[in-house]
């Protein structure tokens, strides 16, 4: 087995090439022969190796590192463009915009940030022709099972009070109030729906120290978002 | 000056061998095909659990009917096949599609037309319902998109498998590849932005400075899954849990690449992610999040662990020519 010289004095395999467009002989890689003389004194066995097939092509190289640049600044730019954001990170969003949403890349990435706050649900009270009314909340963790399809209900009525807490936006939330009753309508083949955000405070740790629990009814806080109709929407 | 010179020409050719050596050194595709097969089984559990509400969630008179969505996305570039269904039949046709593409992305079947298709459908059942997503989708789509521009049915796939048959039974056992290596090398980079955000992003909040934020969490009852509420006898554990959080983060990116500390980190990333699982009810989740350490474990654990061929996997470090 040949071998080359590092400079620190090391023997080394003789470079193995490897790539998309190569089968490589990977004797070098797996020898016992080549995994001896290299071996470090910590039993890393190091293989050298450098790029073959169409990889060897220094254009090809070059091209996929203008590519990589490129979506690394806008993986980057993303989450600095959220606000409270600097012109130039609201510049690069606009350049990087039409990638980042096509792509599924626009994310700030705050999870649980700045804090974790209290959680927002929505009651809903649906009155059918025959004069019933059905009641009901979302999330619902008796009815949306598995945990994921909960979550997904839970991610309803916390993006809808994201929405509606940003002046910005509030045009939008006030849409998605409309499109949640429409829904519930259509579901229940209701001719009215009333819509009520709760948000549920998390207690301070002296009060749950003293016994009380998550569901206190004096941690809910509730807020009409209106009676919708059906010939109205 | 000639020092200067010297230390630039040294700074810029240093640079190019470091990059050079980071990106297109082919490196063993084992890591990049078990993510591929978690990643994969992630993708199809969690559009599977869609089918539960199919027609809420995805048609236009669901919880995110049209007039809403043109609102939320005026002037974006969010696009999604979705739009163009207006039949509940059409609708399950193409789902039941997209949940085959998943099952053969997980199984590495024609794994490189497979893995494009499934980044596709990803990104447009996310752009069809922004208001029920969180995290999960997030990795779901970034490990989607990088299990496409690696080479990911190179290791441990039916693709393989086929290969190897066609082969007469017999392949070199590693064939290092450097499209695998740019994909893990692109899930690690994002998982230290993911990690620095989310770190930087928490030390605006007074409750991450005070030390109580992971009370807000446990005591969250919507997120609630194991009540941890007990906490509250032991604020100590609290603060210690809240800035380990915030430290861990905001350090991740740089930590996680030595060799000496790189342990540690991805180590530390089981507790909180298996936290966030089974504590905020995020199981799905905080898995996902895990998926995406894996690009940090090098390819001859895995082979250590999944082929348990009694010692063949040796400590490989791939190296530069």
């Amino acid at each position: 087995m040949a071998h080359h010289k590092t400079k620190s004095g090391s023997q080394l395999p003789r470079p193995i090439r490897g790539g998309v467009a190569e089968r490589v002989d990977t004797s070098a890689a797996t020898g016992s022969d080549a995994a001896q003389s290299a071996d470090t004194a910590d039993g890393t066995e190091i293989v050298v190796v450098a790029p073959g097939g169409a990889w060897q092509n220094v254009w090809l190289r070059r091209g996929v590192t203008v590519l990589l640049l490129l979506h690394l600044t806008a993986v980057v730019i993303a989450p600095l463009a959220v606000a409270p954001r600097s012109y130039l990170a609201e510049a690069g969003w606009t350049v990087f915009r039409p990638y980042l949403e096509g792509a599924f890349l626009n994310h700030g990435y705050h999870f649980f940030a700045p804090e974790p706050g209290p959680s927002h649900l929505i009651r809903y009270e649906a009155r059918l022709a025959d004069g019933t009314t059905i009641t009901g909340e979302f999330p619902n963790k008796e009815e949306n099972w598995p945990r994921l399809f909960y979550h997904r209900h839970f991610m309803l009525s916390e993006h809808l009070n994201a929405l509606g807490s940003n002046e910005e936006t509030d045009d939008v939330a006030q849409r998605f109030i409309r499109s949640y009753a429409h829904h519930l309508m259509t579901k229940y083949d209701a001719d009215e729906v009333d819509l009520y955000l709760r948000r549920h405070l998390i207690p301070l740790p002296l009060r749950v120290a003293e016994g009380m629990k998550l569901d206190d009814p004096s941690l809910y806080e509730e807020q009409a978002l209106g009676t919708f109709k059906r010939d109205e929407l | 000056m000639k020092l200067l010179a010297d230390y630039l020409r040294e700074l810029v050719e240093g640079t190019r061998r470091g990059w050079n050596a980071f990106w297109f050194t082919p490196t063993d595709p084992a890591t990049l095909g078990l993510i591929r097969i978690l990643g994969g089984w992630m993708l199809f559990y969690t559009h599977a659990v869609w089918s539960l509400g199919l027609d809420d969630f995805f048609m236009a008179d669901g919880w995110m009917g049209r007039d809403a969505m043109s609102a939320l996305e005026a002037g974006g570039y969010q696009w999604s096949h979705f739009w163009w269904i207006d039949s509940p039949a059409l609708l399950w046709g193409i789902h039941v599609f997209a949940l085959v593409i998943f099952v053969m992305l997980m199984v590495g079947l024609y794994t490189r037309p497979v893995s494009i298709l499934a980044f596709l459908l990803a990104v447009s059942y996310a752009n069809r319902a922004p208001l029920a997503l969180f995290g999960l989708d997030q990795i779901n789509v970034m490990l989607a998109m990088y299990l496409m521009v690696g080479d990911s049915g190179r290791a441990y796939s039916l693709d393989r498998l086929l290969r190897r048959r066609l082969a007469g039974g017999e392949l070199p056992r590693i064939e290092p590849s450097v499209s695998a290596n740019i994909a893990i090398r692109l899930i690690q980079v994002h998982m230290c932005v993911i990690y620095f955000f989310a770190g930087v992003a928490k030390l605006q909040g007074p409750a991450w400075w005070d030390g109580t934020a992971m009370w807000g969490a446990v005591a969250n009852l919507e997120y609630q899954s194991i009540d941890a509420t007990w906490l509250v006898h032991s604020l100590l554990a609290v603060n210690i849990l809240t800035h380990a959080t915030i430290f861990w983060e905001v350090t991740y990116a740089a930590l996680v690449w030595p060799r000496l500390t790189r342990p540690i980190v991805i180590a530390l990333a089981v507790p909180t992610h298996l936290g966030i699982a089974f504590f905020l009810g995020m199981i799905t989740f905080g898995f996902a999040m895990l998926f995406g350490n894996l690009a940090f474990v090098s390819p001859w654990v895995v082979r250590a662990v999944i082929d348990r061929d009694g010692g063949a996997s040796r400590r490989i470090r791939y190296q530069a020519a």
